[in-house]
């Protein structure tokens, strides 16, 4: 519960910036709209996840020497702190995916075209986005909460942007030739539901496996 | 039981080392930490508060450490600093939010009450507090919860006379129970003349004096005369001997009061008279 309270926090010391990702959110949903192209519900999907990766550090940004003081006094284990910034980036994560849903879904309104959004592809880009969160943070933590904000951009833009154009190559092969993308996806994995669900849990204990090591990491560290 | 415990506490940094500090506080009670700047006094409340981690040593508050429970400890201190440590963007109702999440006994009502008697602004961003404000923010944040121990590390710095005395007043009306205690680090060493019971004198990360304040204002005198006065005897019970326009001034414990003789002119000391002449004695 307390993690909980930790991720409240991160929240309230970053809301200015959750109207920001909304704001982006809603213009590259509107581009979208206006490009037409095809596979918008893979792409909204895509950017939901690409703004939350961005927007995940932004608690290290905002993070000073004393807000760490004041969260050490906090009566709270380090893991639970640490728990509750993990935590913060998920449901980041998961608004940007709810975003990206919810603006295929008005595309979906306003054009009267009906939008598919496979379930592996979006089970297996949520994995990447909380394995490149855990990366992130772990890196973080191991150079010292409160110094976050000298190194997030370059930390906060090299992961993203490689996850947006990755994302983006990756879908434009499927665009040339969505048949044999999904074809050789079959032949190479089985069961793309089973690979997709995989990757979800795969990522899900990596992340597990980052609190308890920048738990580790920080427990000795004074603020 | 004590409610403070320090045992041959020690904290190494690259150039500066806190050298086995121990010291108890009984419940009820009042005392001052004071010592020059980077003497190690904030050292060693980061290392009560848990901010810092102890190269070696015990911390016990109410009988337990920080490592038994973590949560219980914490709940049990409260802490009021010479820098406001709320994130600079929070209001007081997210102040008041995060406070009632975390700690069992925060009490809603009381801490707006006291706010609201501050005249807290609850529209203004915390940064944007006066420094009186940002203090008596802190203030209304541990006094509306139960707390054993409140540690104030130089809390008083840049006040108002006006609410240096108000922040005195809690501080006696806290303790007043006989169940809670104060340790309170600050150089304006008049403010513990008035509140402290207990003396703590940290210099260059080590004890050089632990008393009841009316023990150790009773126990030394503040000796003036001439220099030419001073004889082989006198000058080695002499602590600190500092020369003025008028002669020397130096401190002499009470129990070699014997050695003076009708040159000399004595007088009870102040707290700061004490401490200043013997950080001289200790740099040469």
């Amino acid at each position: 519960m307390k993690a909980l309270y930790f991720a409240k926090i991160d929240y309230i010391k970053t809301r200015a910036q959750w109207y920001m990702m909304l704001s982006i959110s809603v213009i590259v949903i509107v581009i979208m709209m206006l490009n037409s192209s095809s596979m918008v519900g893979q792409v909204n999907f895509m950017y939901g996840v690409f703004i939350a990766i961005v927007f995940s550090t932004n608690p290290f940004g905002a993070c000073t020497r004393k807000d760490m003081g004041f969260q050490q006094l906090l009566p709270a284990t380090t893991f639970q702190r640490v728990a509750g910034r993990f935590l913060f980036g998920m449901f980041l994560l998961l608004t940007g995916i709810g975003i990206g849903l919810a603006g295929t879904a008005v595309y979906c309104v306003l054009t009267g075209k009906a939008e598919f959004v496979s379930l592996p592809m979006c089970l297996l880009t949520f994995a990447v986005g909380v394995v490149i969160i855990t990366v992130q943070y772990i890196f973080f933590y191991l150079v010292g909460e409160s110094k976050g904000a000298q190194l997030l951009s370059l930390v906060r833009m090299l992961p993203s942007m490689c996850f947006f154009f990755v994302s983006m190559k990756v879908i434009g092969e499927i665009q040339k030739n969505p048949a044999e993308a999904f074809a050789l996806l079959e032949k190479v994995g089985g069961n793309l539901d089973a690979i997709g669900w995989g990757g979800a849990v795969m990522a899900l204990i990596v992340m597990m496996a980052g609190i308890v090591f920048c738990t580790r990491a920080t427990a000795k560290k004074d603020y | 039981m004590e409610l403070l415990e320090v045992r041959n506490l020690s904290k190494e940094y690259k150039t500066f080392l806190l050298d086995n500090i121990s010291f108890t506080l009984a419940r009820g009670y009042i005392m001052g930490y004071v010592g020059q700047n980077g003497a190690g006094k904030s050292t060693t409340l980061n290392l009560i508060t848990n901010i810092c981690k102890s190269s070696s040593g015990e911390i016990y508050v109410d009988g337990i450490t920080c490592e038994e429970d973590e949560s219980r400890y914490k709940e049990s201190i409260g802490y009021i600093g010479d820098e406001f440590y709320f994130p600079d963007n929070f209001r007081i109702r997210d102040i008041r939010s995060v406070l009632r999440d975390f700690y069992k006994t925060f009490r809603t009502e009381k801490f707006d009450e006291l706010t609201k008697r501050w005249k807290l602004d609850g529209k203004m961003a915390v940064k944007d507090f006066s420094r009186g404000m940002k203090v008596k923010l802190m203030f209304a944040s541990v006094l509306a919860r139960d707390t054993k121990l409140l540690v104030l590390d130089e809390a008083t710095n840049g006040l108002d006379p006006v609410v240096r005395v108000e922040v005195l007043k809690l501080l006696q009306e806290y303790i007043a129970d006989g169940e809670r205690s104060v340790i309170f680090s600050t150089h304006i060493l008049s403010d513990l003349e008035q509140i402290a019971d207990y003396i703590y004198f940290i210099h260059e990360g080590k004890t050089v004096l632990y008393d009841a304040k009316d023990e150790l204002l009773e126990s030394h005198l503040l000796v003036k005369g001439e220099r030419r006065a001073i004889y082989p005897e006198l000058q080695r019970a002499l602590i600190g001997i500092m020369d003025n326009a008028y002669g020397f001034e130096a401190i002499l414990p009470s129990d070699r009061a014997d050695l003076l003789t009708n040159e000399f002119h004595f007088e009870k000391p102040t707290i700061d008279q004490i401490v200043i002449h013997y950080i001289r004695e200790r740099e040469g």
